[in-house]
């Protein structure tokens, strides 16, 4: 199971979507928790560093290693209960079970409970309820092929962030194993926050207050874990709290063509935005190119229409509801939005239910073709990295956030792809360095809308997370007391510094 | 009923100066299910201008007699059921099969509906019971084995899936066997009865109104993946592009043809003219190897046909791994290493 | 558009004999008032687990929920939308199946295609391709005539791919398989590309034609906003009204239909079978010992 050998330099366990590369001494893959826990004590007894990694589809270089052992969580992709909370059913999963597993599961109901250790009886008559409604989970993030631990460790969102939070929104318990070797069941509540701190299962205590850590008064110990990158333990175990979903679900793509119209439309939209919208995407030229491109290899893509001839940008929302005619009222509005504004409403796709997996493969094709672009500059020689930011400004309209980038890349001479989500008003701006000084001003132009961000009290690592490829802007923009205290759970969480060495600080 | 002394009629493609590899199994097929019954195989094929293959072509394949009919060299869709047509007309067989390769598909149905009879398309399996061609094919995507029989109208038609197609034994097996362990036909020509059948040459019935083609361009399939005997085929497993890479030099290491998965091909790490399973090509090797494929029954549908089966994945509940002869529970990266300490880098 | 002669095809058409419909008098009166080609498109509704509802990771598939539009059918649609585009063509869809089956046209309705028909009847239950294919025929037959008719190239659930060209046969319509491209229609005839696996062919066919649309042939648009939002009928045709106006035609029609009408039989159905194996867990080297050798054997 773990291979002593190094691994050779181009094996895909040594890199993630962020393209950086790493170093590892061996891989292993444990097949069920009391080997992860055993693998995991080995290696904490012998002083191993580990990197624990999930479906490799980190954008920021979480799961890549830094020497030491890789503990894949790949085969850990099972469904071990199901129960009802008090907010409703939760799922208990592994943390290799991959998103696309969970809607695959909720689609079909029919989980596979098969590792399960509740008791067979009482099992299928939850079972029987469980199958009885529509259930979904609402952070629904776009990468389908991420695991669940990872999902956790990034705590990550999707589009529909400012409706329904964020992955730590809906668990409501975590199975951990901590730097002492022992697995812990953690609820919710469980360890709190108190005056002096953050009480921790290990026994010890973690002197920090949650603001300075970046989390509400009422955060627990699973709030610092979700988010905490692998930095703090090993994540082997998660209940998913499930929400009803509501029974209709359409996706709207309109595709204005000029940059200004879009946003016009988009802010159109803001002013009065309908109660049934729960995401609003903005994708820009060189976003609808970088799909085109990807179109070429993804057959899955060409089932997809092209956008039409003359589409200078893409603004994609869905709208969600039980009653379908508030859908449709909105969608009217959203109709008469686009004519107030020289949009033609015929430049559109409009989808319903499962077909809205078109309009979200669609917009995922941004990232995923960013990447394949990256490949092709490192083909022709420079080792270029994901270089993006993801910041959010509450003090200005969409519009001006944008334009204010849009002057800032000119004066700069430096190109992007620029997408963002509008309700959070988040851009994240892509660039494509070829060659290192390329790389280096877009470094500089991103640590400056960091800088702006910050004082506007916007959130900078938006989405994605800090990894290892963000350290450099983290250390550099956030705040001292927050790396500080951070740095206290972690010497509070992992005192020998062997869990995910290298992400957030050294 | 199939009455002793009945025939069986087969569509038969020229290549070159020969039979196509297709109808030569297809030959052998009928002339299997032909000993069920006491039936006499014949054949029917477009002879282009210059007159049929030689008589020697057909040895060997267990046919009594061959219809050639003379015609335009490279005929229609249209003018290929026609020509059958007019074959089934002379010979009133009880059973008449085509290969189910993408101008079969076409032409069997036009044949069928003429003469008002029913046709069973890419059947894996045939066989005689109680006097009847059972015909056995996947539906509903292949997640279900039907066996379907037409009871009344004669010719009992079928096309045949020629590639992964089973031999039906001739001491007349009854128990369906499980399509996707195709042994292919379990013949070579020149094994079975070497007479030669007679041949009869006859002017193509003509066709009115046919589309005409105004050019014609030739597309070389890259590969033979059909014809070779040792494929790869590549599945999730593999991780991405690098492995796939890997898993290419080892196939030109190996002298074996590569392919895909459906899942392998959607995420674009391979060309879509690569994959194997329903929706894609089937291949009958002497050896399949698979790496990190799960097996679904889609792409088993594409798959059965190989002989042997060496499957590799980590996932101990891969269902290819209950398939193959031999299943390896090992991970990928764990096995490059041993692979190149053998054949050299990959 | 040629005025064909009664064309021997493949052998003259044997009884019954389809219900005579005034084509011949439409086309003239078409042909003096300003022509717009009529095309139809044959689909069909599937299981959604056989219409694409699939995950492009682990390719789960739904069972449940509405059925959808065979996943072959889409590209077809396209096709003729296409031709309505480009020539004007008035286009209608025509999909046989029980009642609930009107999901699929419903939906394809919002692409833009003029009128949908629905044929149901419990009567045309158990049809098989060649039942399936004569009722179409009658439908067309009651709403054309049709220059050109358009059909996916099989469906997921049954998969025979043997519709399209019964019909042809039966309508004695030239046929073109495989079409990936229209390359244009004009004077009576319509120019087309095929691809066949080891051909790319340009093909001319007369009108009135029938052709099997390529699966990447064409990509499906996706309706618009405003087109989701209109009122979608699907108007309904049962066995009845397929039945000839002639009274003495109509048992020897009525027999063609459904499961009377169709020769092939389901003996059984069964789920495919695995066999039993024993799993090894090899170290490297023997797994990599394993694969080389059975490989050499192999070509051999």
């Amino acid at each position: 199971m773990t291979d002593k050998s190094p691994l050779p330099p181009d094996s895909p366990a040594l890199r993630d979507e962020s393209r950086l590369s790493g170093w590892a001494e061996g891989l292993g893959s444990p097949a069920d928790r009391r080997a992860a826990s055993e693998l995991i004590g080995q290696s904490l007894a012998k002083g191993i560093p580990m990197t624990f990694q999930g479906a490799r589809t980190g954008l920021r270089g979480a799961g890549v290693p830094n020497g030491g052992l890789i503990v894949g969580a790949a085969r850990l992709d099972r469904v071990e209960g199901l129960r009802r909370g008090q907010w409703g059913f939760e799922l208990l999963v592994q943390p290799g079970y991959r998103l696309a597993d969970l809607r695959r599961d909720l689609a079909t109901r029919r989980p596979n409970l098969a590792a399960s250790q509740a008791e067979p009886e009482a099992l299928k008559e939850l079972l029987a309820e469980f199958r009885a409604e529509e259930l979904f989970w609402p952070p629904d993030p776009s990468e389908t092929s991420a695991t669940m631990g990872g999902l956790a460790s990034t705590n990550a969102s999707g589009p529909n962030r400012s409706r329904f939070g964020r992955a730590a929104d809906h668990l409501s318990g975590l199975r951990v194993i901590l730097h002492d070797g022992q697995e812990y069941n953690l609820e919710r509540g469980a360890f709190k926050f108190g005056p002096q701190g953050l009480p921790l299962p290990t026994g010890r205590l973690l002197e920090a207050d949650p603001k300075a850590l970046g989390l509400p008064p009422e955060a627990d110990l699973l709030d610092l874990l979700a988010g905490g990158q692998g930095m703090y333990g090993f994540i082997s175990g998660l209940w998913l709290k499930l929400a009803k979903a509501p029974a209709h679900l359409w996706g709207l793509v309109f595709f204005p063509d000029s940059e200004e119209k879009a946003v016009s439309l988009i802010e159109a939209i803001l002013d009065d935005p309908p109660e049934a919208l729960i995401s609003l995407d903005f994708l820009d030229l060189p976003s609808l190119s970088v799909v085109s491109v990807l179109r070429q290899s993804a057959k899955k893509l060409r089932e997809i229409p092209e956008p039409p001839t003359g589409a200078a940008s893409a603004v994609s929302l869905e709208l969600m509801a039980d009653d379908e005619s508030l859908i449709e009222s909105a969608s009217e509005r959203i109709i008469q939005n686009c004519l107030d504004r020289g949009c033609d409403p015929d430049q559109s796709w409009a989808l319903v239910g499962t077909e809205v997996e078109k309009s979200r493969l669609f917009a995922h094709a941004v990232p995923e073709g960013l990447g394949s672009l990256l490949d092709s500059v490192r083909a022709g020689g420079y080792p270029a990295v994901m270089t993006a930011t993801d910041f959010t400004r509450p003090d200005l309209r969409f519009g001006q956030n944008l334009g204010e980038c849009r002057r800032d890349l000119r004066e700069m001479g430096l190109t992007a792809v620029t997408f963002g989500h509008a309700l959070d008003n988040h851009l994240s701006v892509n660039f494509l360095p070829k060659n290192a000084e390329e790389a280096k001003r877009a470094t500089e132009l991103m640590g400056h809308w960091l800088e702006r961000a910050k004082n506007a009290g916007g959130e900078l690592f938006f989405g994605q997370g800090v990894g290892k490829l963000k350290k450099e802007l983290f250390l550099a923009h956030e705040s001292p007391e927050r790396i500080a205290s951070l740095r206290a759970a972690k010497k509070a969480l992992d005192p020998n510094g062997l869990f995910n060495p290298g992400n957030l600080f050294d | 009923m199939t009455t002793p002394g009945g025939a069986i009629l087969v569509w038969l493609e020229t290549e070159g100066r020969g039979l196509g590899e297709a109808s030569k199994r297809l030959a052998l097929i009928a002339s299997d299910l032909a000993k069920q019954g006491q039936l006499t195989v014949h054949g029917a094929i477009m002879a282009g201008a210059y007159g049929p293959p030689p008589l020697g072509a057909f040895a060997g394949l267990g046919l009594t007699g061959v219809l050639a009919f003379k015609g335009r060299h490279r005929p229609t869709v249209g003018e290929r059921a026609a020509a059958l047509l007019q074959a089934a007309k002379l010979l009133s067989p009880d059973i008449l099969l085509v290969a189910s390769d993408e101008r079969g598909r076409e032409m069997a149905p036009m044949v069928a509906a003429r003469l008002e009879t029913g046709l069973t398309a890419d059947c894996v399996s045939l066989r005689l019971e109680n006097g009847l061609m059972v015909q056995t094919r996947p539906a509903f995507g292949g997640d279900l084995i039907a066996e379907i029989i037409t009871p009344i109208a004669r010719p009992q038609m079928a096309t045949v899936r020629v590639s992964g197609a089973q031999p039906v034994k001739a001491n007349g097996e009854r128990e369906p066997r499980p399509p996707w362990r195709g042994h292919g036909p379990g013949h070579e020509p020149g094994l079975a009865d070497p007479t030669l059948p007679t041949l009869e040459v006859l002017l193509a019935p003509p066709v009115m109104g046919e589309p005409t083609v105004l050019k014609r361009t030739p597309l070389s399939a890259d590969d033979d993946l059909e014809k070779a005997s040792v494929v790869i085929a590549c599945g999730l497993g593999l991780g991405g592009p690098e492995g796939v890479s890997k898993a290419k030099n080892l196939a030109d290491k190996l002298g074996a043809s590569l392919g895909a998965t459906r899942a392998a091909v959607d995420r674009g790490w391979l060309p879509g003219h690569r994959q194997i399973g329903l929706s894609g090509r089937a291949v009958s090797p002497n050896l399949l190897i698979t790496l990190g494929v799960s097996g679904s029954v889609q792409f088993m549908a594409g798959a059965g046909g190989a002989k042997d089966i060496i499957a590799v994945n980590a996932d101990p509940r891969a269902p290819i791994l209950a398939l193959a002869r031999v299943g390896l529970i090992i991970e990928m990266e764990n096995l490059w290493p041993e692979l190149e300490d053998r054949l050299g880098p990959l | 558009m040629t005025d064909a002669p009664e064309r021997t095809r493949l052998g003259p058409p044997t009884a019954p004999s389809f219900p005579n419909s005034a084509a011949d008098r439409e086309r003239d009166f078409r042909e003096a008032e300003g022509y717009r080609p009529r095309v139809a498109v044959a689909i069909k509704q599937v299981p959604p687990s056989l219409g694409g509802a699939t995950d492009p990771l682990k390719g789960f598939v739904l069972r449940t929920g509405p059925g959808r539009l065979n996943p072959h059918d889409g590209p077809a649609i396209e096709m003729a939308l296409r031709l309505k585009d480009r020539y004007g063509a008035l286009v209608d869809l025509f999909s046989m199946g029980p009642v609930q089956a009107e999901t699929a046209l419903k939906e394809a309705l919002s692409l833009g295609p003029d009128r949908a028909f629905h044929l149901t009847d419990p009567l045309l239950a158990g049809s098989d391709s060649l039942a399936t294919a004569r009722t179409l025929i009658w439908a067309m037959d009651l709403e054309g005539p049709y220059d050109i008719i358009v059909s996916g190239l099989m469906t997921s659930d049954g998969g025979t791919g043997q519709v399209g060209p019964a019909m042809a046969a039966l309508m004695d319509f030239p046929f073109a398989g495989r079409v990936s491209e229209i390359v244009s229609l004009e004077d009576g005839a319509l120019t087309v590309k095929q691809l066949y696996r080891d051909e790319l062919l340009e093909t001319r066919l007369n009108l009135p034609c029938l052709v099997t649309v390529h699966p990447d042939g064409f990509t499906p648009r996706l309706p618009t906003v405003r087109a989701r939002l209109r009122p979608r009928l699907v108007n309904r045709l049962t066995a009845s009204d397929l039945i000839a106006p002639n009274p003495d035609q109509a048992p020897a029609q009525a027999a063609l239909f459904g499961e009377r009408g169709s020769p092939t039989k389901i003996l059984r159905t069964h789920k495919p079978k695995a066999n039993d194996k024993v799993l090894a867990r090899p170290t490297p080297p023997v797994a990599a010992s394993v694969i080389i050798e059975a490989a050499l054997k192999a070509k051999s």
